[in-house]
C-alpha cells in the first residue's frame, strides 16, 4: 500500500495533505486554462482504475466536511460503482450523502450529466478513462501536446467526417469530442452526445479526473462548450421515439431494459433521481388526462370567447 | 512542539512564532474552496473565511492562501516590498517551501499592489505545450473599492463583472490586460486584501 497508511495521522478524505495540495495547484491552473490537460502526480487509490481513481482523487481533494455528496454511475445512485464511492467518502470525509441533485454540492458522476439543471456553486467531478481526445489520433504525448499547442485539430475533423461518409451522420455517440472556449479541444469523458450541450455555459464548475494518466482538465462555470461537427452536418443529440415507461419524460436519456426472453423491453430514464421525482411529483394518469381535457376545454371556449 | 525533534527551532526562524491555521487539515481545504470558487469566478469579490495572524508585509488573506497551497514542493517569489525575514521565516516555518530571489524560477509570487509591473516582468508564464508551468501571482491590496474599474468576462463570469482592487500602482492595469494575450500562457492572479479574495485567471478578457 502507499506510505500514507503508515504516517500516525488519520487522513481526512483518505489523501494525505501533500498530495491534496498538489491536486489543489493542479485544479486551480485547469480552471484558469479551460479545457486543457494539467498533469499531476496522481496517488494510488484503495480500488482499480476502472472505478474512477482520478474522479475520487479530485472529490477527495475538494470535498470538506460541510458537503453534501452524490455519486452517479450511468445515471444511477445505485450501482456498486456509485454505492462503493459513496460508502468511502462517507467513511474517510464524515461527509453527509444524497441522491438527490438539487441537494448535493458535489456530484461525482461516470457517464452521464444529471438531468436537472445544475446550478451556481455545485461541482461535476467526472471519473475519465482516457483524457486526451486525439490519442486515437497519435499515440505519443508529445506529439498530442504538439497538436494542442498548435491548435491542430485538422485530423480531429477528418475522424468525425469520415463517419459521416461511411455512415451518412457522424457516428460517435459517446465520449463526443467538444472545444472548450474557442480553444482546447477536449473529451467530454464517455458521457452520451446527448449530455455534451449540458456542458455549454453550464452555471455549476465541472472538474475532470483522469486516474491512470494523471490528468486534470476543467470547465469553468458560464463557459461556452461546442460539440464539433460541420455546416452540412451539424451536431445532434440521441432522441427516442418512446417516453419514459416509468415517468413519461419525453426529453431526458433513456435506458432500454429488457423485461423478458421474448424480446419485450421497456424505454427508462437512466437518470433515476430525475425520474423517482417525476414519479413522486406527477398526478395519478387519469387526474393528468381529465386536467388536461379539461385545459383543452378551456382554450377552445376562450377561443371562442375572442 | 519539541524543538529537538524539528528541524526548525525557533532560534533559526528568528523572532516568528505566529501560529499557523487553527486546523491545518480543514482550514487549507476551507481556503482552497475560496481560491477555487474566485478562480472560478474572475472578479467576484468573496469574503475570506478565516483569518490568520501574519507578518505585517503579509495580510492575512494572502497568508492563509499560502498556507493552504505552498509546502515544500512549491518555491515562493516575495517582491522587494514583501520581503523581509518576517514574510520568508514565517512561510517556510508553516508551509516548508522554498523562497527565491529569482523570480523566474517561482510558484507563486507575491506583490504588493503599490508596486510597479517591472517587479514581476520574470515571473513564469508556462510554454505552448505546457501553460499550466507558470507562477500564481498573489497581489496584496487594502480593499476592492477602487474608483478605477475594469471590466471582466470570459470563462467562469455569467455576462460580464467588474475588477477594483485598491489601492494598485497605475502600471499594472496594463500589465494585466497584456497577460490576457499570451493565453494560454499567462500569470493566474489573486487579489488579496486583509478580508477578502478576488481572482483574475489568464482567461479574462479586460476592459479597462
Ligand atoms: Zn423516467
Amino acid at each position: 500500500m502507499s506510505q500514507n497508511t503508515t504516517a500516525s495521522s488519520y487522513n481526512y478524505a483518505y489523501l494525505d495533505e501533500q498530495t491534496k495540495r498538489m491536486i489543489r495547484r493542479a485544479l486551480l491552473k485547469a480552471v484558469a486554462i479551460p479545457g486543457y490537460q494539467v498533469p499531476f502526480a496522481g496517488r494510488e487509490m484503495p480500488m482499480p482504475y476502472g472505478w474512477g481513481t482520478g474522479g475520487v482523487q479530485v472529490t477527495a481533494t475538494v470535498i470538506g466536511p460541510s458537503d453534501t455528496l452524490k455519486v452517479i454511475d450511468q445515471g444511477s445512485d445505485d450501482t456498486t460503482n456509485a454505492v462503493s464511492i459513496r460508502q468511502f467518502f462517507e467513511k474517510t470525509a464524515d461527509i453527509n450523502t444524497t441522491e438527490k441533485t438539487k441537494d448535493a454540492t458535489v456530484i461525482q458522476t461516470r457517464h452521464r450529466i444529471p438531468e436537472e439543471t445544475l446550478t451556481e456553486g455545485q461541482i461535476l467531478v467526472y471519473q475519465v478513462p482516457i483524457p486526451e481526445p486525439l490519442r486515437f489520433l497519435e499515440p505519443r504525448e508529445t506529439e498530442t501536446r504538439k497538436m494542442h499547442a498548435l491548435e491542430e485539430y485538422g485530423l480531429m475533423h477528418v475522424k468525425l467526417y469520415e463517419d459521416i461518409s461511411r455512415h451518412g451522420h457522424i457516428a460517435t455517440t459517446y465520449a463526443y469530442p467538444v472545444k472548450v472556449n474557442g480553444r482546447y479541444v477536449m473529451d467530454p469523458s464517455p458521457t452520451p452526445k446527448f449530455d455534451n450541450p449540458k456542458m455549454d455555459n453550464c452555471a455549476a464548475l465541472q472538474l475532470f479526473g483522469a486516474g491512470r494518466e494523471k490528468r486534470i482538465y476543467a470547465i469553468p462555470p458560464y463557459t461556452k462548450v461546442q460539440s464539433l461537427d460541420f455546416e452540412d452536418h451539424p451536431f445532434e443529440i440521441q432522441s427516442w421515439d418512446q417516453d419514459c415507461a416509468l415517468c413519461g419524460s419525453t426529453d431526458s436519456f433513456l435506458d432500454e431494459v429488457i423485461l423478458d426472453d421474448k424480446g419485450n423491453r421497456m424505454f427508462v430514464c437512466s437518470d433515476s433521481d430525475y425520474c423517482q421525482s417525476r414519479q413522486d411529483n406527477s398526478m395519478s394518469p387519469s387526474v393528468e388526462h381529465t386536467l388536461s381535457q379539461a385545459s383543452q376545454m378551456q382554450s377552445v371556449n376562450s377561443e371562442a370567447s375572442k | 512542539m519539541n524543538s529537538q525533534t524539528n528541524s526548525l527551532s525557533t532560534q533559526d526562524i528568528g523572532q516568528t512564532t505566529l501560529p499557523g491555521f487553527d486546523n491545518p487539515v480543514f482550514d487549507a481545504t476551507t481556503i482552497f474552496r475560496t481560491v477555487l470558487d474566485a478562480m472560478s469566478h474572475p472578479g467576484t469579490v468573496i469574503e475570506t473565511p478565516l483569518t490568520c495572524k501574519s507578518p505585517s508585509k503579509l495580510n492575512s488573506s494572502a497568508a492563509s492562501v499560502l498556507l493552504a497551497l505552498a509546502d515544500m514542493d512549491t518555491t515562493v517569489w516575495l517582491s522587494p516590498e514583501t520581503e523581509c525575514s518576517n514574510v520568508s521565516d514565517y512561510l517556510r516555518f508553516h508551509t516548508g517551501c522554498s523562497l527565491t530571489q529569482n523570480a523566474k524560477h517561482c510558484d507563486f509570487a507575491v506583490l504588493n499592489g503599490m508596486e510597479g509591473p517591472d517587479q514581476i516582468a520574470d515571473l513564469p508564464i508556462g510554454t505552448a505545450e505546457n501553460p499550466d508551468r507558470s507562477a500564481t501571482l498573489i497581489i496584496a491590496v487594502d480593499h476592492f473599492n477602487s474608483e478605477k474599474k475594469a471590466v471582466l468576462s470570459g470563462p467562469g463570469i455569467k455576462t460580464t463583472s467588474e475588477l477594483s482592487p485598491s489601492p494598485l500602482n497605475s502600471k499594472l492595469w496594463g500589465w494585466m490586460k497584456d497577460n490576457r494575450n499570451y493565453f494560454p500562457c499567462g500569470i493566474d492572479v489573486i487579489f488579496a486584501s486583509p478580508t477578502h479574495i478576488c481572482a483574475l485567471p489568464r482567461s479574462s478578457e479586460m476592459d479597462i
